[in-house]
């Protein structure tokens, strides 16, 4: 394979690497936001509302609380506090009807409480007004004596007895509340530790993608360096080699056998390399060919052909007298 | 005192005309009167150098051979720029060319001792420095005579196994003869070969100096004919090696003037 696919399938795997960590990384995502979702209809529907409720429930005791002592003004004399009596019973049902349609608009909790605290209440509306109704107030007369037969003691612990079931209900009814409440929030607790081990565990698997990343790159990189670099090793040596004149037919052969850029460089460098050696053979041989040979026995006879002649023998003796004539002290002649 | 000059190869194509000429250009530029005088009667082929015609060649040696001028109206003043301007002369002594006179040679020979008498008035007639005498390849007589009458004989050889051979002969019969200086040229040697080796294997093959040792010079091949090296090429390596061969024998002239 060509280096360069090879590094490019490389990249691609890397790549593809963190693809898949993306696409489970979104996964995850999408879930965690659905909890999101999630803890915020547990949190509208159930903490907000139930603190609205428990609101409510402290109000009507509130008008309970209102009317009762009222209802004891009206005892010790005081007739004006009836009405105020008949005020806290309305705000008591008006209460209760609102808190009935918010109940109404989701699963009802504690709906028999709720009911029977209603049903208490109509009772002691009823008893109230009936007490009242057979002991009418009049003002003007003096009716602090009367006063006492008027509010019998069995009456009054009647109307005590409601008093303190409604209180009893709403303690209830805020228990319930609460309770609900506090079950939403565990709930709300469970789903964000869950979300955080989600968000740990895409922490934890990001790391070991990242490791996992790096490692395969530097195996890759490593890899691709060591089958490139050895190779390219082999062809400066044997570069050198060529140069200095020593280079072993052979010495490429882990090479040449490469499908690569490198393999087909490596068989131009070997056939190259294979034509320099013959040219330097033939060289070689043409330098050897200058060794200065010389065969005395034939040129003496060659010599001897020429000098054993008369007409060498009077050139020697013309030449020799020539010379002794030239030198300098005998050079006036001929 | 003209000092007498004879190169010599034992075969031909060893560039022999050409170092001659290039040596005579080379003294010349010295300021000194050079005389060249081509000998080999029988293959002529050293006036084309110096830019003469075929047609121009009215007295040549072979006519002072057969007695038909004195040896001085077959001198031709040759001299080129270069040499003029350092107040050199060159005097051409051609050989005939013509087929006629060639084939009289060859049938009928001449008298060496005129060759002889030519040598020795050349050099006083013209009132040369110095005298090159571009010879024969191979040992005739002619070649024999000017080797004998020489001051200096350099042998020219390429550097294979016959020039070797044949260098080795020149040379003995030279010493036998008492040329007073011998040398020898190595010419056209292979670019790649180790050249000082070359030259330390010459000088003890033969026991004589090596005058110099000439790579082979591709320049050598476009250089047309009517053209001397040293003028054509005059800052070529080859024409460095040859200017100090002319060096030398200025200097060995010069010594032999005074001595």
């Amino acid at each position: 394979m060509k280096i360069r696919n090879r590094l490019l399938l490389g990249l691609l795997g890397i790549v593809a690497v963190f693809a898949l960590f993306g696409g489970y990384t979104y996964i995850v995502w999408e879930s965690i936001d659905e909890d999101a979702k999630r803890m915020e209809v547990i949190y509208q529907e159930t903490v907000v509302r139930n603190i609205e409720r428990l609101d409510t429930t402290l109000n009507l005791a509130l008008a309970v609380r209102n009317s009762e002592s009222s209802l004891a003004d009206v005892s010790a004399g005081d007739a004006a506090a009836y009405d105020q009596v008949i005020t806290s019973f309305d705000e008591f049902d008006a209460l209760h009807d609102e808190l009935a349609a918010s109940l109404a608009e989701r699963e009802p909790i504690a709906a028999e409480e709720f009911a029977a605290i209603r049903a208490t209440h109509d009772q002691l509306r009823r008893d109230v007004e009936a007490l009242l109704v057979s002991n009418p107030t009049s003002t003007d007369d003096a009716s602090a004596a009367a006063g006492d037969a008027v509010f019998d003691e069995e009456w009054m612990a009647r109307i005590d007895a409601e008093f303190a079931a409604i209180d009893e209900g709403l303690i209830a009814l805020e228990l319930a509340y609460e309770e609900q409440t506090i079950e939403a929030s565990s709930e709300f607790d469970s789903i964000l530790l869950a979300i955080e081990e989600r968000i740990r565990r895409i922490e934890t698997v990001m790391l070991v993608v990242l490791g996992l990343a790096i490692l395969l790159a530097f195996g890759l990189g490593y890899r691709t360096a060591q089958s490139i670099s050895r190779p390219v090793e082999q062809l400066s040596e044997a570069a050198l080699a060529l140069e200095a004149g020593d280079y072993q037919e052979g010495a490429l052969d882990e090479v040449v056998g490469r499908s690569d850029e490198l393999g087909r460089f490596a068989r131009l460098f070997q056939k190259m390399a294979e034509e320099v050696r013959a040219r330097e053979t033939k060289l070689r041989e043409r330098i050897r060919a200058l060794t200065v040979e010389i065969d005395r026995t034939r040129s003496n006879e060659q010599v001897e052909e020429i000098a054993d002649t008369d007409f060498f023998r009077s050139l020697q003796q013309r030449a020799r007298e020539l010379r002794a004539q030239s030198r300098p002290t005998g050079d006036d002649s001929t | 005192m003209t000092r007498t000059v004879s190169v010599h190869s034992f075969r031909g194509g060893t560039g022999k005309s050409n170092t001659v000429a290039s040596l005579a250009v080379l003294v010349g530029q010295h300021g000194l009167r050079v005389g060249v005088i081509d000998t080999d009667i029988q293959s002529p082929g050293i006036h084309v150098l110096f830019g003469l015609e075929d047609t121009e060649l009215t007295n040549c040696l072979n006519d002072f051979l057969w007695d038909r001028c004195p040896i001085e109206a077959t001198a031709r003043d040759v001299t080129p720029d270069a040499v003029a301007a350092a107040g050199g002369t060159i005097f051409l002594i051609p050989s005939s060319i013509d087929a006629g006179a060639i084939a009289r040679v060859v049938r009928e020979g001449y008298d060496i001792a005129q060759l002889h008498t030519g040598l020795r008035e050349l050099g006083e007639r013209l009132d040369l420095d110095m005298l090159l005498i571009d010879t024969h390849p191979g040992l005739n007589d002619e070649t024999l005579l000017s080797i004998a009458v020489s001051d200096e004989l350099i042998v020219v050889l390429r550097p294979d196994r016959q020039d070797f051979q044949g260098t080795d002969v020149t040379i003995t019969v030279a010493r036998r003869l008492e040329v007073p200086a011998l040398s020898v040229l190595v010419n056209k040697a292979p670019t790649t070969a180790d050249l000082d080796q070359l030259e330390r294997d010459v000088a003890s093959a033969y026991g004589c100096p090596v005058a110099a040792v000439l790579p082979h010079a591709d320049e050598m091949m476009e250089l047309g004919s009517g053209t001397v090296f040293a003028l054509r090429f005059p800052d070529h390596p080859v024409t460095a090696a040859l200017r100090s061969v002319a060096d030398r024998l200025v200097a060995d002239g010069d010594a032999g003037g005074m001595g």
